[in-house]
């Protein structure tokens, strides 16, 4: 009777859950394809947003995501990798750990105001892509902190002692046998981080701002697709509507491909993990 | 490293008895947990030295406690000496490092490293800077095959190690082993978690392989032991009861506890 309970409530759940998502699916779909065409993906908005196409916004996401992606991994690799070894040891590894943690729960709309007063005011870099990517940096920085230390502590200690005993020092076991292990998870976090930054629209809003035409410099401010999904979705007009379900459509697919592609990676690198 | 003055004086501690490893009033302790009780015993050289004796009775920590892997273990003491070759390995001059290149060590669960069958066996050479492509094709081939391997996986060295099965990944650990050049080989129950063909395959490769290595292994199987050991130690809670020559041991041994363990009394 319990069983059949607890069945039926798991039932409920993964119903509610997919069809969700089928929804949203769908309706991007459907009303994303009928507004897509070449010239969306290839130039630039004329007329205000009700003509041309989402160059600027598709080409401002890879860069702010891609740029946002490598700054929070270049630091939040190392850093994670720092934590999940010396955690028991390092009070700074401790303190980093809980800094990641509580980061990871600041809405984004904070990280958008403080990247504006840090990068843009402060820092003197006015609205712009590095501003921008940034401060997405820094919201991406406790994923790929946290998860890169969840796969790193996940490496079993007999391989680590099975290299300790052919005479590694504690940083060759790290660096040639830890990270080995580790790649496809850390591969992971990488990717995660991206997709999430790809979908934010709230830390960019003041920091990287909007624009209608492709950046042409780290300096110069850019659009990106959440953006354009708001302010389209904003503008009294139908055909502004159709072309923010059609962003919609190429962000979905963006993410979506990002997340198809890291399994894949994760699959493949996965051959030499020992499990 | 060892200049000849700290050579010198390292030598004024020779131990008395002669072996390939002596132990001096060998203690160990886990936090207050006395866990090796003043154990003395000299390991005879190319010879294969079973470790036998209850669970719990500190048979794993005693070889761990051989190559300094035991330092790894938290809150881990030890007291006393042990000398590989007259030189002890936990005099602070000594590079624990160095110890565990010269005193290899296999599992009791095949442990591969995650990473080709060649980079396994290539993992430990190419730590101890030998990068030549030439030379570690070389050392990777004749330690596969020390270690009746190399037929079975010649053709697929840059699969991954976990691909192989059980029996072929303890062997493989063996080979790892061996690519690094020890002069002593522990082995901790390296059989525990084979099937029964597999276990045999490493048996008669411990037995082959004693005529250029010591060789030291833990097992909690009396069988194998009278069939693999020339020289038996039998600890007990932590305390060394009884040792000497197989045939001794297993035919008229001495101490009640030895016999009563022999006959099946306890385990």
């Amino acid at each position: 009777m319990e069983e059949l309970l607890i069945k039926l409530l798991m039932a409920i759940a993964t119903v509610v859950v997919l069809g969700f998502l089928l929804v949203i699916l769908v309706d991007i779909a459907r009303r994303g394809v009928s507004a897509l065409s070449l010239s969306m993906l290839i130039e630039l908005p004329r007329n205000a947003g009700r003509e041309g196409g989402l160059l600027n916004a598709i080409v401002g996401s890879l860069y702010i995501s891609s740029l946002a992606t490598l700054f929070s991994a270049s630091i939040g690799v190392p850093a994670g990798l720092y934590i999940a070894e010396f955690e028991g040891k390092s009070r700074i590894a401790r303190a980093a750990s809980f800094a990641a943690e509580v980061l990871s729960g600041i809405p984004s709309i904070v990280f958008g105001v403080y990247g504006f007063i840090i990068f843009v005011i402060m820092l003197n870099m006015g609205v712009s892509l590095l501003a921008g990517a940034l401060t997405l940096a820094c919201l991406e920085l406790p994923i790929i902190i946290k998860v890169t230390e969840e796969t790193v502590k996940l490496v079993p200690s007999h391989i680590k002692e099975a290299a300790l005993s052919l005479g590694a020092t504690r940083w060759e076991v790290l660096s040639k046998v830890t990270i080995r292990q580790a790649v496809p998870g850390i591969a992971t976090a990488v990717l995660l981080a991206f997709a999430r930054g790809a979908g934010e629209a709230a830390p960019l809003m003041f920091t990287s701002g909007y624009s209608n035409f492709t950046p042409s410099s780290l300096l110069s401010p850019a659009a990106n697709l959440p953006l354009a999904v708001y302010y389209l979705i904003m503008m009294p007009f139908p055909e502004a509507h159709m072309r923010a379900y059609a962003a919609a459509f190429i962000l979905t697919i963006m993410v979506l491909s990002m997340n198809w592609c890291s399994r894949m990676l994760f699959k493949r690198w996965s051959r030499y993990v020992v499990k | 490293m060892l200049s000849s003055k700290s050579l010198k004086n390292l030598q004024h501690s020779r131990p008395s008895v002669q072996g390939k490893i002596v132990v001096e009033n060998l203690n160990v302790y886990f936090g207050k947990h006395h866990v090796l009780k003043n154990l003395s015993i000299a390991i005879p050289d190319r010879q294969v030295t079973a470790i036998i004796g209850p669970s719990g009775c500190g048979k794993t920590t005693f070889l761990r406690s051989l190559n300094r892997m035991i330092e790894l273990v938290d809150g881990a003491k030890v007291t006393g000496k042990v000398f590989l070759d007259g030189l002890n390995i936990y005099s602070p001059k000594v590079d624990s490092s160095d110890i565990r290149r010269r005193v290899g060590m296999v599992f009791q669960k095949p442990n591969p490293l995650p990473m080709s069958i060649y980079d396994n066996v290539a993992f430990g050479p190419r730590i101890h800077g030998i990068r030549n492509k030439k030379v570690l094709d070389k050392l990777v081939e004749e330690s596969l095959k020390a270690a009746g391997l190399w037929d079975e996986v010649k053709n697929r060295l840059k699969d991954p190690a976990v691909s192989l099965s059980g029996g072929q990944q303890q062997r493989l650990c063996i080979a790892r082993a061996l690519a690094v050049n020890p002069e002593v080989l522990l082995m901790d129950e390296p059989t525990a978690s084979l099937d029964p063909i597999s276990s045999a395959k490493i048996e008669s490769l411990i037995r082959e392989l004693k005529r250029k290595y010591t060789i030291i292994v833990v097992t909690h199987n009396l069988q194998q032991a009278m069939r693999i050991a020339d020289y038996v130690v039998f600890l007990f809670m932590g305390e060394l009861i009884e040792h000497g020559a197989a045939d001794e041991i297993f035919t008229s041994p001495r101490n009640t506890k030895t016999i009563e363990y022999l006959r099946g009394a306890f385990s």
